[in-house]
């Protein structure tokens, strides 16, 4: 018998808390890899992310029903992607406040967890990126910095990140080594490069991420990558491993792209998802206002979600129609 | 009251709110996240709005029987432009030059809004008696002023701290208020709102009948 439920439509036994715990998993390591760089700050920003999206989860459960559902922890988890996206110098109500509009205006008025159309942390991020520019993409200097202080970082050496540096069209002097052990200026979430694989595959195994989604979109930023590259001093090599391992590509690749809420369901959609959020991601990364603007590209390609899978699958179902009837004249 | 009389009211009411122009048929918007910044700006471009949407539809309702049904469009426009001009002369001239300085691009952009258009295609077939007509526009232009000047006194309160330029006492500041996506969900938190009293009110009606 068939059993009415409500988004979002996940396999058998996996229940929303289930995919948000294993998302909160793969965080820790990032968040050490920021803490043995920069102190306890990017903890702490987590840490306001969280509070954040858990006060506004709570508030506007009440007001809609009375009955606030944190244990799903899909609001910590919005919360800790937000935290986990910001630059270690941002002051801490930034998070606070991105968490807040991620659920009180990009989650909770779409009917709550499993209804929304973009993602929350995507769209919180965003929100940050319009109204906290100055506060957002100013990055340590990891060369200058053992532990950032907690309160007052006017003092702290500042740095541009690669992705700055390309935006400017100079040269760049971060190197491999430098890109894979996370020595350089980034948000948070984003300087584990390796963690960031690691994660992907653990997300894979639990089924909570896909690589339809996932691989067309690096194999996309590749090609445009090595096609195009932002600085014209830089060579194929160096453009393709500036653009996938720094600022939040790779991030948002494995976090915001695989939301299983907004992604869509079918496999031929999912790759052509994966291609658009590329071909997105890399558009504004060229032609953007903000150096990383990744989260832009996820919203946009969010609502063509429905549109592809409804689509994708009607065309296959043309082609299977039209085979058989070919198969059997 | 006379059935025609309280006919008249329903309709100004039923334009003025429960199908407002700006919330629930989502017209008009540009002025209101553009320029709804302050309540001066909300208030002046209100005031032009209601008396050339009014003057507007009046005329052009007394004189669409003699213009051909593909010119009522453009002819609708260029009268409407005409009202816009003499409000936008009358705003420099006689209320504020700095006001006007601010608004005159959206003056003359209001005549091809998708509200004015709306009222010149489709307010015909809905109202058909003068009397209606001008009920309906009354209640429209009502509806769309109130609309733009709630979203610009929150939006001067949350970016200035002041309202109609006069300091309220509290040092929190939101200058990123003024950026259109923010009156984009001003007004969306506004339309849900609505939708709300709405819903209320039909249960509480529902209520009363079972009752009766």
């Amino acid at each position: 018998m068939l059993k009415p439920s409500s988004a979002p439509y996940l396999r058998n036994a996996q229940r929303p808390a289930y995919q948000s715990y294993g998302v909160l998993l793969c965080l820790v390591p990032l968040i050490v890899l920021a803490y043995v760089h920069y102190g306890i700050r990017p903890l702490l920003l987590v840490l306001s992310g969280m509070l954040g999206a858990i006060f506004t989860e709570f508030v506007c459960g009440l007001f809609r029903h009375g009955r606030p559902k944190i244990s799903d922890a899909t609001c910590i988890v919005t919360g800790s992607l937000i935290g986990a996206m910001m630059s270690p110098l941002t002051p801490f109500w930034v998070p606070m406040i991105g968490s807040a509009f991620a659920i009180g205006v990009a989650k909770m008025p779409f009917g709550g967890t499993g209804r929304n159309i973009f993602n929350p942390a995507a769209a919180g991020m965003a929100f940050c990126a319009v109204c906290f520019p100055t506060r957002l993409f100013v990055y340590p200097d990891p060369a200058f910095t053992n532990s950032l202080p907690l309160w007052d970082t006017s003092a702290v050496v500042t740095a541009a990140s690669p992705t700055a540096q390309l935006n400017s069209g100079g040269t760049t002097s971060y190197g491999w080594v430098s890109l894979l052990s996370g020595d350089f200026p980034g948000p948070i979430g984003s300087i584990g490069v390796l963690i960031l694989l690691a994660c992907a595959v653990y997300l894979f195994m639990r089924h909570s991420a896909s690589p339809l989604i996932l691989l067309p979109y690096l194999l996309v930023c590749t090609i445009i990558a090595a096609l195009f590259p932002r600085a014209a001093s830089v060579d194929t090599v160096t453009s393709i491993s500036l653009e996938l391992c720094t600022g939040l590509l790779l991030f948002s690749g494995v976090f915001l792209l695989n939301d299983p809420v907004t992604a869509p369901r079918f496999w031929l959609a999912r790759i052509l998802y994966g291609v658009l959020a590329a071909i997105a991601t890399m558009l504004l990364r060229h032609f953007g206002r903000f150096e990383c603007s990744e989260f832009f590209a996820v919203m946009l390609v969010n609502s063509f979600s429905p549109l592809l899978d409804r689509s994708c699958w009607r065309l296959t179902a043309y082609i299977k129609r039209k085979s058989e009837e070919v198969s059997r004249t | 009251m006379k059935p025609s009389v309280q006919r008249f009211f329903t309709t100004v009411w039923d334009a003025f709110l429960p199908n407002n122009v700006v919330l629930v048929q989502a017209l008009g918007l540009c002025p209101i996240l553009a320029m709804g910044i302050n309540l001066q700006y909300g208030v002046t471009l209100s005031v032009c709005t209601i008396v050339t949407l009014v003057l507007t539809d009046l005329i052009f309702a007394l004189i669409q029987k003699y213009i051909a049904k593909q010119l009522q469009a453009p002819a609708y426009v260029l009268l409407a432009s005409a009202f816009l001009f003499g409000a936008a002369v009358l705003v420099h001239v006689g209320i504020s030059a700095e006001i006007y300085a601010h608004l005159y691009l959206f003056l003359p952009l209001m005549a091809v809004n998708t509200l004015y258009v709306y009222r010149c295609v489709i307010a015909p077939s809905v109202t058909p008696t003068l009397l209606l007509r001008l009920a309906d526009s009354i209640g429209t232009a009502f509806g769309f002023s109130l609309v733009l000047c709630v979203a610009s006194a929150l939006r001067e309160m949350a970016i200035y701290g002041t309202l109609w330029g006069i300091p309220l006492g509290y040092e929190a500041r939101f200058p990123e208020a003024s950026h259109p996506f923010i009156g984009f969900v001003l007004l969306g938190f506004m339309a849900a709102a609505l939708q709300w009293v709405k819903t209320l009110s039909h249960r509480k009606h529902s209520q009363e009948e079972v009752d009766v």
